[in-house]
């Protein structure tokens, strides 16, 4: 199996993806447990025949690790959606899922691209799966926030209270996923580190902003425990806003930090 | 303030207390040298300290700012000023991390907070179980033991087995064992005599299949929006220049380089449906060798026209082996193949590929390795793995609205 064949089987896939996310949505519990199912295990497929015939784990190239996002994403959904029956939770990965697999559709060309030694580990694919789950449940998370403190401008309404408790709910549960695949992705790469470099932490500038970000959610999460009359819910909603841009620096921002310029080892130099 | 119960303000009072007293510290007494630290001295402070946050719960119904640390409003305010101090340390860039007292100060705070919380969910963990009560209650204060307790030994641990730590660099050349290596930390070039020596028989650097690129003439930047492509038609792996020419020939001994003839097509002219017209063709193909060079020859570009030239980066490397025989003072002997990402393991020691003579290239005869000697790295991992059970049950057991009544029962 190669590349060529991947349309036949990820379109489809995204299809019953589609159909399981649209089931789910009108709370049809067996057909979203079928199509769901039936699209994972069709794209599980694929991986396992690019496995044999490159005789070795399609986890080196760029564009095999999004093959991994792609599988894994539906599967965390729906994971997340038997957990707590959030109707909208498999379209937010099916989307997910097809954005990866869209780049892997039209930029071929990325399937060759070369990968560091330092980057060929079986860490590699689990540390960076989890993460960008982790992200895009915070990212979800961080939309329901800018939509609550919109609502919370004018809260006149009993209704509209109600609602935004239930929207707060769900932000602290959103949190409190992302914060344990978050926990996940810090630690494999800990364990990766030190099979790679030899320490676990260095306080790398990368390592330094997962670790604010890291602190940042815990902040939250211990913050929206304590009994309810005591926090004001606007100002820790103001502070998940305010962890997502650590993240964001976390993630890609410290590409233009001025004090991290030329420190960190995830440039990927074998210096 | 101070006036039973406590709040954040207290909590807060004492962050900037402790970012303050370490700020002094830090200017008095200066960076903290860990290296005091080292065994016994640091297995006599952990068991002080774990005695000491013992005997603090023990007497947490008299000492009030036990009980209040085990709190939210201690612990939201503690966490809040480490964020602050580690996003100082993330604007900033400290090179030091751990030598930095405020630093210091508030993590062993957050420490003290973690290991008092996790032994009073220890003991309600028994009591859960002992009671009978739900499973989910149990299993949510296990998930809390677990992150707790994950994160104190994880931390406690890594920090004070760090003064145990040993990390050196050891630079091998083909034939000759060494066992001498410098401190990997620090620029001064001591050498430390190890238990354990190191025989290189071979280094190699696998390396990707080579790249072309076009490059402006006068700025020498890579230029994407060019007319030309460039198709390879043969290549060399190894090569040299052949003498007074422009070709290359296949050659095998040291210091070869990577050569290939490609061919670049000008798809501005191409189009033209008369292609190749004889007038044309001189401006719409242009072909010819270039190479990446090596120690011993020049890189060569291929010239397209006035704007543009062809040239061959320097290839990607895929893999760097080392292939050794490591000796140990016991008498041991082992064969080795030491890869980044697949270090080898011997009495204690771990050996990574580090580095090689980068000047050589793929014809380095050295290898340059870290050696790492970590002996607290169990307890840190046993932490690690107690951290990840706990980050599973937290997923598998959260749940907002079942939390807040699940806190009211206890």
């Amino acid at each position: 199996m190669t590349w060529t064949h991947f349309p036949y089987f990820a379109l489809p896939a995204v299809l019953l993806w589609a159909l399981g996310a649209w089931s789910a949505f009108r709370e049809r519990k067996a057909m979203t447990w079928c199509f769901t199912l039936v699209g994972i295990f069709l794209f599980l497929t694929y991986i396992t025949g690019m496995w044999l015939s490159l005789e070795r784990p399609p986890l080196r190239t760029m564009g095999e690790t999004r093959l991994w996002y792609s599988f894994f994403l539906p599967v965390a959904g729906l994971i997340v959606w038997s957990r707590w029956s959030y109707r909208w939770i498999l379209g937010f990965s099916t989307l997910l899922s097809l954005v990866f697999i869209c780049v892997n559709l039209f930029k071929p060309e990325i399937h060759s691209t070369t990968l560091m030694p330092a980057l060929q580990s079986p860490w590699f694919a689990p540390h960076v799966i989890v993460y960008m789950f982790c992200y895009a449940l915070f990212g979800a998370a961080t939309c329901v926030a800018l939509f609550c403190l919109y609502k919370a401008r004018r809260p006149d309404h009993c209704r509209k209270e109600d609602e935004l408790s239930h929207s707060i709910d769900l932000i602290d549960n959103l949190v409190c996923v992302g914060l344990s695949f978050m926990t996940f992705g810090m630690l494999f790469g800990a364990l990766w580190a030190k099979e790679a470099w030899g320490t676990y932490w260095a306080w790398d500038p990368k390592e330094t902003w997962a670790a604010i970000t890291w602190l940042c959610y815990l902040v939250y999460i211990h913050w929206r425990r304590l009994p309810s009359q005591a926090v004001s819910r606007k100002l820790s909603l103001w502070f998940l806003l305010f962890s997502f841009a650590c993240l964001q620096m976390c993630w890609w921002g410290i590409n233009y930090l001025p004090s991290a310029q030329g420190k960190s080892v995830h440039t990927y130099n074998i210096k | 303030m101070w006036q039973k119960p406590w709040s954040f303000g207290e909590g807060a009072v004492i962050g900037v207390g402790l970012l303050t007293m370490g700020i002094l510290m830090q200017l008095t007494i200066g960076p903290i040298d860990w290296h005091l630290l080292s065994s016994p001295v640091n297995i006599i402070l952990l068991s002080i300290y774990v005695l000491a946050l013992g005997v603090s719960y023990i007497l947490r119904k008299r000492l009030y700012v036990v009980q209040w640390s085990m709190t939210m409003h201690a612990a939201v305010p503690a966490l809040l000023s480490g964020v602050a101090v580690t996003l100082w340390l993330g604007l900033t860039g400290w090179d030091d991390t751990l030598q930095s007292w405020p630093f210091v100060l508030i993590y062993i705070w957050l420490m003290n907070i973690a290991g008092l919380v996790g032994t009073d969910r220890i003991f309600r963990l028994v009591k859960s179980l002992c009671q009978g009560k739900p499973w989910r209650n149990t299993l949510f204060l296990l998930a809390s033991v677990l992150n707790h307790i994950g994160l104190f030994v994880a931390m406690v641990c890594g920090t004070l087995g760090y003064a145990d730590m040993q990390r050196l660099h050891m630079t091998v050349k083909v034939g000759t064992p060494e066992w001498r290596a410098t401190n990997a930390d620090s620029n001064e070039t001591r050498f430390t005599e190890l238990p354990l020596a190191i025989e290189l028989h071979s280094f190699t650097i696998e390396e990707y299949a080579p790249q072309y690129s076009i490059i402006d003439n006068e700025t020498g930047t890579v230029v994407q929006d060019s007319p030309w492509q460039l198709r390879q038609d043969s290549l060399y792996d190894y090569a040299a220049p052949r003498p007074e020419s422009d070709s290359y020939v296949s050659w095998h001994s040291m210091g070869a380089c990577t050569a290939a003839y490609i061919i670049a097509y000008n798809i501005h002219h191409v189009a033209t449906e008369d292609w190749p017209a004889d007038g044309e063709q001189q401006d719409s193909v242009r072909s010819g060798w270039v190479s990446c060079g090596s120690f011993m020859f020049p890189y060569k570009a291929l010239r397209l026209d006035d704007r543009y030239s062809a040239v061959m980066p320097q290839r990607e490397p895929k893999r760097f082996v080392s292939e050794v025989t490591v000796y140990t003072e016991a008498g041991n002997k082992q064969e080795a193949v030491i890869e980044v990402n697949h270090p080898f393991e011997i009495a204690g020691w771990k050996i990574y590929q580090l580095s090689y003579d980068e000047a050589l290239g793929r014809w380095s005869d050295t290898s340059v390795f870290e050696l790492v000697r970590d002996p607290w790295l169990p307890y840190v991992y046993s932490g690690i793995f107690m951290m990840l059970a706990g980050a599973a049950l937290l997923f598998l057991t959260n749940n907002r609205v079942e939390t807040k009544n699940r806190e009211r029962e206890l």
